[in-house]
Formats: C-alpha cells, structure tokens, sequence
C-alpha cells in the first residue's frame, strides 16, 4: 500500500471512529434517560462538550510531570484511532489488512488503558495515583480473559494467520463465530471485557465518583480532557465493531449486508448500556476475583470446546 | 443522700436501680415526662456516676451539652437507656471564674471531642483530658476568646466593603 | 458570540462546594440533579473535579476555615466559569449576618471577588430555594452571557 493511501484510510478512519464514537456516547446517554423515565439530552450533546472542553483553560497542577500529564491523551487517542482505522479498512477491503492484524489490534487496545494510568500517576495527586493504581488491577484481570476468547474463535475457525479479513471471511461462509457454542461463551466473556475497558458499571471503578472525585481524571481540564473524553468515545465505538468482526459475522458496508450491521451494532450498545444501569458498582477485589476465577475459566472452557470442535 | 424527690406517681424502675448504687451521690431526681429523668449531682461525683450508668447499668453516652449560666457552667451528661427507652440526664455544674470539671475521657473514650467542644465554645476546663486542643474554632482564632459564653460580644451589624 | 461562550452555553458541568451549610440547600441541589427535573436536557451534568466544572454551586455563609479553600477550588475552576450563590445563606448570610467564625472578608461573593474582582456570580436566594428556582436561575444566567 502506498503512503498516501495509508495517511488516507488514517485519516478517514479516525474521522468516521470519532463521528460514530459522539454518536454512541449519544445512544448511551438517551438510553439510560429512558430507562429513568426521563427525557435525555440532544443529539449533538456530546459534541457539544468536546467543543466545551476546547474552549476552556488548561491547568496542569504545580507537582505534575508536565510531559506525560499533557502527552498521555495523545498517546491513548493514537492508539484508538490506529484500531478504528484497521477495523473500517477491514470491513471496507477485507483480505487487504497485513498479516497479524489481530495481534496488532489487541495490543492497541490496550494502550489507552495505560494511558489512563500514565496520566493518573503524572497528576501529581493522590486521586490520581489511587485511581490509577485500581485502574492497573483492573487491567491485570480482564486481559487474559479477552485474549483467551478471541483465541478461541480463531482456533474454532482453524485460522492461525491472525488476520482479522480472513476470519470475516470465513465467518460468511460458515456463519457467526457466535452460533456456534464455543463461540458464544467466548462472546458472553468478551462483551464483560469490554465492559471493564470502557469504564462502565459495575467496573468503573478507576473513576468511581462518590469515593475518587475524578480518578486519574481528576486534574485533567479543557483541551486534555476533550482529548480523554474523545478517546474514551471512540472506544465505545471501536469496541463493538470489533465484538461484530470477531464474533458476530463481520462488518459489512455492503447494502444490504449494512441493515444487520447496523442492527448488530445498535443491540450490543444497548445491551452494554442496560448492564451499565441495572448493576451497583463492584469493589475492586470484587472485581479482580470475579475476573480471574469465573470468567477466565468460562474462557478456558470455550477454548477447550473450540478445540474440540463445538 | 436524696434530699428530696420530686417524682411523678409512675416512677421509671431505672430511677430505683440508680439509686441503690449511687444514691448518696445524687442531690435530686426529677422525672417532669414519662422516661425523661433529670439527676443533679455535686461536680465532684461525675465521674462516679458516669462509671456507674455507662458501665454497670449498659447506658449509652448520647452527648454532653453545656450552658453558660451567669455565674456557673452547667455541664449537663445525657445518657439513653435504649433497652428501657429512657433517657436520664446527669446536670452537674463549675463555678466561674475558670471552670474546672473532671473529664470523662479517661473512662468513655467518646466523651473526648464533645469535651474539647465544649471547652472551644463554653471555656470549660476539663482535669485529666487526654489532649485538650482546639477542634472546631479556626486556626486563628484568638486564644481565651468563648463565643458561646456569655462575656463575647457578637460584633453586630457589620458593614461589608 | 464566540463559539467558546456558545459552547459553555450547551453544555455546563456543575460541581458542589458546601461552604458551612445546614445542607438544606445542598439537599435541593442533589434533587435538582435527580431524574423528576432532568437537568442533562441542558446538558447539566455533576462532575468529581473542580477541574471538569463550568459552574460552582456555593451553598453556606462561608466560615472562617472555608473561605481560603473556597478561594482554592475557585481557583482550580478553569475559566471561563460562572459562580451561582444558592440559598439565602451563601448571598447574604441571611439569618447568621451577625454569627461567630464567619469570615472577615464577607459572604460568598466577597470572598470569591477577593480572589478575582472580575467573577461572573449569580444569586438563587431562597431557603433553601425550589429547584425549579435554580433551573429559572441556571437559565438567566446561560442567557445573560
């Protein structure tokens, strides 16, 4: 591929990963209006608070790192950026990504996690360093489940070249990964996961309001924090796209393949927003103990059916 | 020695059980409401009592209030009987100029803040507190200076600028 | 109109600072925030940090020992910012005009125009005043700026 293509499909993907993450931060806001039976804000909410943020000042606190407080939203939004641009390039030319992908794509998700941290702990704060100090527990459990389930997918589909094109592929010839029984626990488990990176209910515990004030959030203001907010935004979109890629039979921007595309997107949003409202928050150790002795063996226990051949 | 009870004709029990256990102690018993009882004692006898009531007879130490009388500081101890759903209020005084009483800290850890309240507000002295210091005036706010006494004079009617 | 302004308009995050009060008033602001007055239609929201805020809701007369860290969060607030003054005590007072341990430098208003002469302040009185009081409030002042 040539250069300017790739700035390109870069380019094109952060700005359609941004335009559909505002729009998810949407639907997740209005749903759990409605579900408390009241009217929620405009569509355009979210942008609103990202030009909001802008136009603010920016302080960085007196005993902060200057560099990695400031550089650590970049980093995250990067990274984020760098996944929605594979996954749209995926479903735009499958077959056209580079070989490991997948890998590629899983170790960039795990980046603005870490940028989280790294601007927790360069706050200079005590919110901050708590905040990132659970958020790096957090990141401990709900890895390796994660991985687990997609590795379990690609042995069910016998792929073991880690291209996100070929295992579209092969999910349009022999149906969801999801409907198969192997693959549907690994669906269950991951859609947890995903839970947990985003920071929603029951594991937003990094930015738990009533005891953190902010978590590592806490010192962030104006221009810093539109970049945070637009990160975290486009992982609620980013996330879904690659739950239907892997597990839900690809997307597909194709009329009229895109209907169910758009349909597959939408419930799993909905259902990710309905778990953030019906459930309390979890308590760290909770959250740890629940990630590595319950979903790591449902993990665990797909993989074993995916071998088998279920 | 009780030296005089102003009871009502259905005396609470407790009044009784209080009495065979520090009766010489207490200067009067007054019980105005049902499970409301009053017992004034002498300042000397108010760590005796309340060892008596908190520790042997199971009461719970709900506060200490003080009132700024002109020429005394009553320092009035309220302890709940939740089991017999009665409070019994222990009123003792500290003469002025300079009130000293004995603090209860020693005996109910929980007496030790609401005695260092009072002592910022009121300007009792409390004999054998643990650590008498400052806990709810400001940092700078003058020494010596009560604001709930009746000597401080409330500046009225300031004018902001 | 700047955009910036326009864009504060859409979408201003409050933050809470109870100053020394009864919480009366900081009652009615946690009713205000609950689903029966749905303030997110504005885009109201309640943040963590006085670093998130647009809006500093002030309840309390100001004690001695909250003025320099009121002035600290007002500070922390990034500008532009907008102070809203709820309850008859963080406007005036009120009843406690003449009360110890107050501080020096006055109520509420005076003590965030010692740190900076220029701050926007809006007064809610009312004790403590009805939610819909603040939304009427909210909405003069989004509209005055």
């Amino acid at each position: 591929m040539q250069l300017p293509t790739i700035l390109g499909v870069f380019f094109a993907g952060t700005a359609g990963t941004m335009a559909l993450g505002l729009f998810s931060k949407w639907v997740d806001r209005k749903v759990t209006a409605r579900v408390q039976f009241r009217k929620g804000p405009p569509l355009l909410q979210p942008l609103y608070d990202v030009l909001k943020l802008l136009g603010k000042e920016t302080l960085v606190p007196e005993n902060a790192r200057r560099s990695g407080f400031l550089l650590a939203p970049l980093v995250g939004f990067a990274a984020v950026s760098v996944v929605g641009a594979i996954l749209w390039y995926t479903a735009w030319k499958p077959g056209g990504v580079f070989l490991g992908d997948l890998i590629v794509v899983i170790y960039f998700l795990t980046i603005p996690s870490l940028s989280i941290i790294i601007g927790g702990t360069s706050s200079g704060s005590p919110y901050g360093a708590l905040g990132s100090s659970r958020e790096m527990k957090l990141v401990i459990s709900y890895e390796l489940p994660l991985v687990l389930a997609i590795v379990a997918v690609l042995v069910r589909a016998e792929l073991w070249t880690f291209r996100l094109g070929e295992l579209v592929a092969y999910q349009q010839a022999h149906g969801a990964m999801a409907l198969h029984l192997s693959g549907l626990l690994a669906l269950i488990v991951a859609v947890f996961c995903v839970q947990a990176k985003l920071g929603l209910v029951p594991f937003d515990i990094p930015e738990a309001e009533t005891e953190l004030m902010g978590g590592p959030f806490t010192e962030y203001s104006g221009a810093p924090l539109a970049v945070f907010y637009l990160m975290r935004a486009m992982l609620l979109a980013v996330l879904p796209l690659l739950l239907i890629t892997v597990f839900l039979g690809g997307v597909d921007l194709t009329f009229p393949g895109v209907i169910w595309t758009v349909v597959k997107y939408v419930v799993l949003l909905v259902v990710i927003v309905l778990i953030r409202n019906t459930n309390p928050r979890l308590r760290i150790d909770h959250a740890v103990k629940f990630f590595w002795y319950i979903l790591t063996p449902v993990s665990l226990v797909a993989l074993l059916l995916a071998l088998a051949g279920y | 020695m009780v030296r005089s009870m102003e009871t009502i004709a259905t005396g609470h029990p407790l009044v009784q059980r209080i009495l065979d256990r520090v009766g010489r102690c207490i200067e009067r018993v007054r019980e105005d409401r049902p499970n409301r009882v009053f017992l004034e004692i002498a300042p000397a006898h108010n760590l005796e009592v309340a060892r008596v009531l908190f520790w042997d007879l199971g009461a719970r130490l709900a506060t200490i209030s003080g009132v700024d009388l002109r020429d005394s500081v009553e320092i009035n101890y309220h302890f709940c009987f939740d089991a017999e759903h009665c409070v019994v209020t222990v009123k003792t005084w500290a003469d002025k100029p300079d009130p000293h009483i004995e603090s209860l800290a020693p005996i109910i850890t929980g007496a030790q803040w609401v005695e260092r309240e009072i002592n910022d507000l009121i300007g009792c002295t409390f004999d054998h507190h643990p650590g008498l210091t400052r806990l709810i005036l400001a940092d700078d706010w003058p020494e010596g200076v009560h604001p709930l006494s009746r000597e401080y004079q409330c500046p009225l009617n300031r004018e902001y600028p | 109109m700047s955009w910036k302004l326009w864009a504060l308009k859409k979408s201003p995050w409050v933050y809470h600072v109870n100053t020394g009060a009864c919480n009366n008033c900081d009652i009615e602001v946690l009713e205000l925030l609950t689903p029966r007055f749905d303030v997110e239609r504005f885009g109201v929201m309640l943040v963590g940090s006085p670093r998130h805020a647009d809006a500093l809701l002030v309840s309390g007369i100001c004690t001695r020992q909250a003025a320099p860290r009121l002035q600290e969060v007002y500070r922390q607030t990034p500008k532009p910012c907008v102070v809203f003054c709820i309850g008859a005590c963080a406007c005036s007072r009120g009843i406690f005009h003449d009360a110890y341990h107050t501080s020096p430098v006055g109520p509420v208003d005076e003590v965030i125009k010692q740190v900076d002469p220029n701050a926007i302040i809006m007064y809610i009185p009312g004790c403590p005043p009805k939610p819909e009081a603040m939304i009427l409030g909210v909405v003069k002042a989004l509209n005055a700026l």
